[in-house]
C-alpha cells in the first residue's frame, strides 16, 4: 500500500471539501436508513394503536409523520449536495494531481522525456493519474461511510436492547472485514493479469499493423492475425473470471443484506416475545439493518478498484522516482556571441556498440557559422544533443564561453541557445501562444512580422479568426511538415539567443523554399554563433567552417 | 471530423448486439427473477411480522417461514451471480464480433491506408475503444429492460392489495417510460458535458506533457505549469455550473423515491388510525399489507437508479461506436478483395513482364491524384530505379506494383491485369525491403521464417547471405533468441539485415526495394547493397533510391515528379537527353548522402 502514500499526501490540502463530501455521503445513508426504520416503526405502531378506538385517538402521529417527511427531504438534499461537493473536490484534486505530476516530471533528463513521447506511454500515464483522483470518490468516501454506520447503528439499537446492538455490530463488522479482504486480494490479482494481457493484445495489434506489408508479402498475415485472436481470447477468459468475482460480490451482498435482516428479525422477535422490546422497535431494527447495507454495498467495488489504483500508483512512482537532471550554478554575464568548444568528447549510445564520437574536439569561435555534414548515423545530431545536454558525454567536456555546459544553470544554458529541432512540437493552442513561448513579452506586431519572415502568413485562410488567434495542434488546424519547420524557425527568430542550433531535416520543404527560409534565419543570426546540421552542399559557401563527421 | 451522428452510432451499436441476444435475454430473465424473488422475500417477512405481532404466534412455530425466507434469499443471490456471468458473455460476444470486423477491414484496406494514420490510433480503436462497448452491452442494456419490467411487476402486485399505494407509485413515477426518457436525456447530457470537459482537460494535460521537451528548451516549464493550473480551475468552474443543473434533474428521481416512502408511511399510518378509509377495497389495511408495501417501495425505484449509474457506459460506448462506425463505413476502397480474383499462372514465373499503360492512382477520400497517366514496360531481369523528389509518388508506384493500391488504367503482370490476380499469388513471387526494418515480437528464427515453413538450415543460409551471421552469434540463444518489438535489442543496421534475410530466404522473381539503406550507416549500407546485388542477378529488381551510384547501374530509370512520369530510359541516355534528369542528378550530387 506504500505506493499510494505520495498521492495520499496530496489529500490534506483538500481536507475541507473532501470531509464535507464524506459527511454528506454519510448523511445521505443515515437519512435513508432513518426513513425506512422510522416508517417501519410508524406503520407497526399505528397498526397496533388502530386496534382500539381509544388508543387510536390518543396516538401522536404528528411527530413521526414529520420525521418521515423530514428524512425524505433530508435524504434528497444531502444526496444532491454530496454530489456537488464531492465532484468539486474531485476536480480540485485532479487539477492538483496533474500539476504536481507535471512539476515532478519537468526536471527529468530530456532524453527520458523524449523517450516517453514514443508509443502511448504518456497516454497511459495520464490515465493512471486520472485513476488516482478517483481514490477519494470511489474508495475513501464509501469506506468512511461504512465504518461510521457500523459504529453508530449498533450504538443506537443498544438503546432499545443491548443484545440487538451487539448482534448488529458483529454482523456489520463481519462483512466490513470479509468483503475488503476478499475483494482486495482477488481484485489486485485480476487487475495485474488483465493489465499484462491487454498489453500483450496491444503489442500484437501493433506488430500486425506495422508489419502488414511484410505479413501480406510473405503470407504470414493469417497466422499473426490468429495470434491477435488468441491474445483476445485469453483476455476474455480473464474477464469471464473477473465476472465470477463480480457475481460473487453481487451474490454475497444479496446474501448478506437478506440474511442479516432475517437474523435480526429472528433475534428481535425473541426479544419482543420476552417483552424486552415493543413490536414497532422489532420492525424498526429489521428495516434499519436492511437499509444499513446500502453503506456496505460499494465496498467490493471499492476494494477491487484499490488494486487497480495501486498498480497505477506504482507505474507513476516508477517515473517519479527517476533521478532529476542536475544543472550547475554558474550564471555568467551573457555574451552577445559566445564561443563553443568540444574537448575530447566521447559518446556511445550503448556500451556494446562502438562510440559514435571518439575523442572528438572542435572549437567554434564567437560569431562563427559552422556547418556539420555527414551521412545518416555519423553523429551530427548527437553533437548538438550533447551541447543541449539532451545527452551526456561518456568523457570529455563541452565548453560554452569558458564554462562547461554542465556547470551552467538550466535557464542560463537554454536562454543562451535557440534550437530549430528536426521535429517540432505544435501545442494545441493559438498561433500566438505557440510563438510567445519563445519570447513571452512580444507584441502582436512583432509576432506578425516574424510570421511573415517565416512564411507562415499564408496560414490565414480561415475566416472569422485572426492569424494569431488561429488554433493549432490536435484540436485545431494541423500543420504540414514544412509549416512545422517554419513555425520552429519563427520561434528561433523570436528567441534571439546568442547561439542558434539548427538540425535540418531532409523532409518537409522543397529545396527552393528551404534555401530561402534558412537564408533568412542565417541572416538574422549573422553576427552570432550558429551550428547548422545540413544535407545540402549549397549552404556551405555561406558558412565559416565545415565539419565532416564519420570520415 | 466525425461523419457519423450519435443516433446512427447508437442504432448501429444496437444492431451489433443481435448475436448476443440469447445472453442478453438470459441476463434480463435472471435480473427479473431476482426482482420477483425479492417480492416473495418481502411477502414472507411481512407475514412473519403480521403473525408475530397481530396473532401472537410464538416464534418457534415460525421456523418454516424463516427457512422459506432464507431459501428465497439464497435463490436471489444465485440469480445475481448468474446474471453477472451471462451479462459478461454478452459483452464479450459483441466485442469479439466488432473487433474481428475492424481487423478484417484493416486487412482489406492494406498497409497504405494503415500508414496514413499513426499506428497508435488504430491500436486504440482495436483495444480500448472496442472494450468501452462492454459495459454498455453487459450492464446498460439489461438494466434498461429491467427498469421497465420490475416496477411493472411491483405495480401488478400492489394493485390488488391496495389501490391507493399503487396510485402513490404511479403518481410519483409518472409513467415509467416517460420518467426514463426524462431522466435519461438530462442525465445523459449532463454526463456528456462532464466527460467532454474532462476529456478536453485531459487532452490539454497530455499535449503539455508531449511538448515538455520543447517547454524545457524554451524555459517555459514553470509558466505552463501555472497555465495548467489555470486551465484546470477554469474547467472546474465551468463544469460545476453545468453540473449544478444536471444533478438537479437526476435528484428528482431520488426525491420521488424518498417521498413515495414518506407518503406511503403516512397514508398507511392514517389508515390504521382510522383517519383515512380508502384504497383497500373496503377491507381495511392489514399490517402485512403495510409492511409488504413499505419493503417494496425502495425496490420500485432501484432499477431506475441503477440505470442512471450506467449512463457513463452508454455515453462512452456511443462515443466509441461513432469512431468505429466512421471507420468501418469509410469509403476507402478495399485493395485485397479476393472474391473475384484469378489464380496467377505459375508456369511462366521466370519471365513476367510488367506493363503499365495510363496508370492512375488517386486517394479515395478526396480524389487527390497521386499518380497520373504513367506508362512503362519492365522486362524480366531488368534493374529499374524509381527516382524523383520527395512527394513525387515513388512509394505509391511501388505500393501499386505490390498490389496495395487501387488504380485506374492498365497494369498487367505476365499478361493479366494486376487487380484480377489473387494478391497472395502475385506476392508469392516477390521480396520486399522498406526503409524501416520491421521486427515483430518473436524469435530471430520466427522473424526470418515469418510464417513460412523453412528449415533451420534455410534460415541460417538466408542469414549468411544477408551477412547477418554475426547477429546470431551475438544473441544469447542464437536463432531462438527473442527479438524485442521494433528491434529494441538490435541496431537499425542489424534489424535491416534480419529483414533482408527474411526477404531473400526463398527465391523470388521480383525484388521490390523502397530506399532500403536510407536509415543505415555506411558500413551497414555496404553489407545490404552487396547482398542485394548478388540476389538481383537472378530476378527483376525495382528500387526507389536516392543513391547516385545505384542509379547509374540501372537498366531503366523511371523518374517521377508530382505524380507524373517526367523521364524514362537508360541512365546514360537520360544523362544526355533529359534536362529534368540532369538537374535532379545535380541536386543529388549536392547532398551529403551521396558523398
Amino acid at each position: 500500500m506504500r505506493e499510494l502514500l505520495p498521492f495520499i499526501r496530496l489529500f490534506p490540502r483538500h481536507f475541507g471539501g473532501l470531509t464535507v463530501g464524506i459527511l454528506l455521503a454519510f448523511a445521505t445513508i443515515l437519512f435513508s436508513l432513518s426513513l425506512l426504520a422510522l416508517s417501519g416503526w410508524f406503520i407497526t405502531a399505528t397498526a397496533l394503536a388502530g386496534m382500539t378506538l381509544a388508543t387510536a385517538q390518543v396516538f401522536d402521529f404528528f411527530s413521526p409523520g414529520a420525521g418521515v417527511r423530514g428524512f425524505a427531504i433530508g435524504r434528497t438534499a444531502s444526496r444532491y449536495f454530496e454530489r456537488l461537493v464531492s465532484h468539486d473536490a474531485t476536480f480540485k484534486l485532479l487539477a492538483h494531481l496533474r500539476s504536481w505530476f507535471f512539476e515532478r516530471l519537468l526536471p527529468l533528463p530530456l532524453i527520458r522525456l523524449k523517450s516517453y513521447r514514443k508509443g502511448d506511454l504518456l497516454n497511459r500515464l495520464v490515465a493512471d493519474v486520472d485513476a488516482l483522483d478517483q481514490l477519494y470518490l470511489r474508495m475513501l468516501s464509501p469506506i468512511v461511510s461504512a465504518l461510521l454506520v457500523t459504529i453508530l447503528l449498533p450504538l443506537a439499537l443498544s438503546w432499545f436492547s443491548p443484545l440487538l446492538g451487539k448482534s448488529v455490530f458483529v454482523l456489520l463488522a463481519f462483512w466490513l472485514i470479509v468483503l475488503p479482504v476478499l475483494f482486495y486480494r482477488k481484485g489486485y490479482a485480476f487487475a495485474r493479469q488483465s493489465g499484462v494481457m491487454t498489453a500483450q493484445l496491444r503489442q500484437r495489434v501493433l506488430d500486425y499493423l506495422q508489419a502488414m506489408a511484410d505479413l501480406e508479402i510473405y503470407g504470414h498475415e493469417a497466422s499473426v492475425r490468429q495470434s491477435i485472436l488468441d491474445a483476445e481470447t485469453e483476455l476474455y477468459e480473464n474477464q469471464q473470471q473477473l465476472a465470477k468475482l463480480d457475481g460473487l460480490a453481487a451474490a454475497l451482498l444479496a446474501m448478506a443484506s437478506g440474511s442479516c435482516s432475517l437474523l435480526m428479525l429472528y433475534l428481535a422477535a425473541g426479544e419482543y416475545q420476552q417483552g424486552m422490546i415493543s413490536a414497532p422497535v422489532m420492525v424498526l431494527s429489521m428495516f434499519a439493518v436492511l437499509a444499513a447495507f446500502e453503506a456496505i454495498m460499494p465496498l467490493p467495488a471499492a476494494f477491487q478498484f484499490l488494486g487497480h489504483t495501486r498498480l497505477a500508483a506504482s507505474r507513476l512512482n516508477e517515473v517519479l522516482d527517476e533521478q532529476p537532471m542536475s544543472y550547475g550554478q554558474a550564471m555568467p554575464e551573457l555574451v552577445a556571441s559566445p564561443d563553443i568548444e568540444f574537448d575530447k568528447v566521447t559518446f556511445a549510445y550503448d556500451q556494446e556498440r562502438s562510440a559514435i564520437l571518439n575523442q572528438f574536439s572542435l572549437s567554434i569561435p564567437s560569431g562563427q557559422h559552422l556547418a556539420v555534414v555527414g551521412r545518416t548515423g555519423s553523429g551530427k545530431s548527437t553533437l548538438t544533443n550533447l551541447l543541449l545536454r539532451q545527452l551526456e558525454p561518456d568523457s570529455g567536456r563541452i565548453i560554452l564561453e569558458g564554462i562547461p555546459v554542465d556547470e551552467l544553470t538550466e535557464s542560463m544554458l537554454y536562454s543562451t541557445i535557440a534550437v530549430i529541432p528536426q521535429k517540432t512540437h505544435v501545442f494545441s493552442d493559438t498561433v500566438r501562444n505557440n510563438l510567445l513561448l519563445s519570447r513571452p513579452g512580444a507584441t502582436d506586431q512583432q509576432l506578425l512580422e516574424i510570421l511573415e519572415v517565416a512564411g507562415l502568413d499564408s496560414l490565414h485562410e480561415e475566416q472569422g479568426t485572426t492569424l494569431l488567434g488561429l488554433w493549432l495542434g490536435e484540436a485545431g488546424v494541423p500543420l504540414s511538415g514544412g509549416e512545422q519547420r517554419r513555425l520552429a524557425a519563427a520561434r528561433a527568430l523570436l528567441k534571439d539567443s546568442p547561439v542558434l542550433v539548427m538540425d535540418e531535416a531532409s523532409e518537409g520543404l522543397d529545396p527552393v523554399s528551404e534555401e530561402m527560409l534558412i537564408g533568412k534565419v542565417l541572416k538574422h543570426y549573422q553576427d552570432r554563433t550558429v551550428i547548422m546540421i545540413t544535407h545540402r552542399k549549397q549552404f556551405l559557401n555561406q558558412m565559416d567552417q565545415v565539419v565532416h563527421l564519420g570520415q | 471530423m466525425s461523419q457519423t451522428s450519435e443516433k446512427q452510432a447508437y442504432r448501429w451499436l444496437m444492431g451489433q448486439t443481435a448475436p448476443a441476444r440469447k445472453w442478453l435475454i438470459a441476463a434480463v430473465a435472471l435480473g427479473f427473477a431476482t426482482g420477483l424473488l425479492f417480492i416473495a422475500q418481502a411477502a414472507v417477512l411481512a407475514s412473519i411480522i403480521q403473525k408475530l405481532v397481530m396473532t401472537k404466534v410464538p416464534i418457534s412455530e415460525l421456523v418454516f417461514s424463516f427457512a422459506a425466507a432464507g431459501f428465497l434469499i439464497a435463490a436471489r443471490a444465485l440469480c445475481q451471480w448468474g446474471r453477472e456471468q451471462v451479462a459478461c458473455k454478452a459483452g464479450i460476444e459483441v466485442r469479439k464480433i466488432i473487433r474481428t470486423a475492424i481487423l478484417t477491414r484493416l486487412q482489406q484496406m492494406g498497409p497504405v491506408t494503415i500508414a496514413s494514420r499513426p499506428v497508435g490510433s488504430w491500436s486504440t480503436m482495436l483495444v480500448e475503444q472496442v472494450d468501452e462497448l462492454h459495459d454498455f452491452v453487459a450492464r446498460y442494456l439489461p438494466q434498461m429492460a429491467l427498469a421497465v419490467v420490475i416496477p411493472f411487476a411491483i405495480l401488478l402486485v400492489a394493485l390488488p392489495l391496495n389501490w391507493a399505494a399503487a396510485v402513490i407509485f404511479l403518481v410519483t413515477a409518472p409513467l415509467v417510460p416517460m420518467f426514463m426518457a426524462f431522466v435519461g436525456l438530462r442525465a445523459a447530457s449532463a454526463n456528456r458535458k462532464n466527460f467532454q470537459a474532462l476529456e478536453r482537460l485531459g487532452g490539454f494535460f497530455l499535449d503539455r506533457l508531449k511538448g515538455m521537451e520543447t517547454l524545457r528548451l524554451f524555459q517555459r516549464g514553470q509558466y505552463e505549469h501555472e497555465s495548467l493550473k489555470y486551465a484546470s480551475e477554469d474547467f472546474r468552474i465551468k463544469t460545476m455550473q453545468v453540473l449544478k443543473l444536471a444533478f438537479l434533474s437526476s435528484t428528482i428521481l431520488e426525491f420521488f423515491a424518498s417521498v413515495s416512502i414518506a407518503v406511503l408511511a403516512v397514508y398507511l399510518g392514517m389508515s390504521f388510525l382510522g383517519y383515512l378509509e380508502f384504497g383497500s377495497y373496503g377491507d381495511g389495511v392489514t399490517l402485512f399489507t403495510g409492511l409488504f408495501l413499505l419493503l417494496l417501495a425502495p425496490e420500485f425505484y432501484q432499477p431506475l437508479r441503477d440505470l442512471g449509474t450506467h449512463y457513463h457506459a452508454k455515453a462512452k460506448a456511443v462515443g466509441a461506436s461513432e469512431l468505429i462506425l466512421d471507420f468501418l463505413e469509410s469509403t476507402e476502397q478495399a485493395v485485397s478483395d479476393s472474391s473475384s480474383s484469378n489464380d496467377f499462372n505459375l508456369l511462366n514465373s521466370d519471365s513476367i513482364d510488367i506493363i503499365a499503360d495510363n496508370l492512375c492512382v488517386e486517394t479515395v477520400f478526396n480524389k487527390k491524384r497521386l499518380l497520373s497517366d504513367i506508362s512503362f514496360v519492365i522486362r524480366p531481369g531488368q534493374k529499374v530505379a524509381i527516382i524523383g523528389p520527395s512527394g513525387a509518388g515513388k512509394t505509391t508506384l511501388l505500393n501499386t506494383l505490390l498490389g496495395f493500391q487501387t488504380y485506374h488504367g492498365q497494369l498487367e503482370v505476365g499478361g493479366q491485369a494486376l487487380n484480377t490476380v489473387r494478391p497472395s499469388h502475385w506476392r508469392k513471387k516477390m521480396a520486399w525491403l522498406g526503409q524501416q526494418p520491421l521486427i515483430i515480437h518473436g524469435s530471430l528464427f520466427e522473424n526470418v521464417a515469418f510464417g513460412r515453413e523453412l528449415s533451420e538450415q534455410q534460415v541460417m543460409g538466408a542469414l549468411a547471405k544477408a551477412e547477418a551471421l554475426d547477429i546470431v552469434g551475438g544473441l544469447p540463444d542464437g536463432l531462438n533468441s527473442m527479438l524485442q518489438e521494433q528491434g529494441g535489442n538490435l541496431s537499425v543496421g542489424q534489424a535491416q539485415r534480419v529483414v533482408l534475410a527474411r526477404a531473400i530466404a526463398e527465391p523470388v522473381a521480383f525484388l521490390m526495394l523502397d530506399e532500403p539503406t536510407a536509415s543505415l550507416d555506411r558500413e551497414s549500407e555496404r553489407n545490404v547493397l552487396s547482398t542485394l546485388e548478388s540476389v538481383s542477378k537472378s530476378c527483376t529488381m525495382i528500387t526507389v533510391t536516392h543513391r547516385l551510384h545505384q542509379i547509374s547501374e540501372m537498366d531503366q530509370i523511371l523518374m517521377l515528379d508530382q505524380g507524373r512520369l517526367v523521364a524514362a530510359g537508360r541512365p546514360d541516355e537520360l544523362a544526355q537527353t533529359s534536362l529534368v534528369y540532369q538537374s535532379f542528378v545535380r541536386e543529388l550530387e549536392g547532398s551529403f548522402d551521396n558523398a
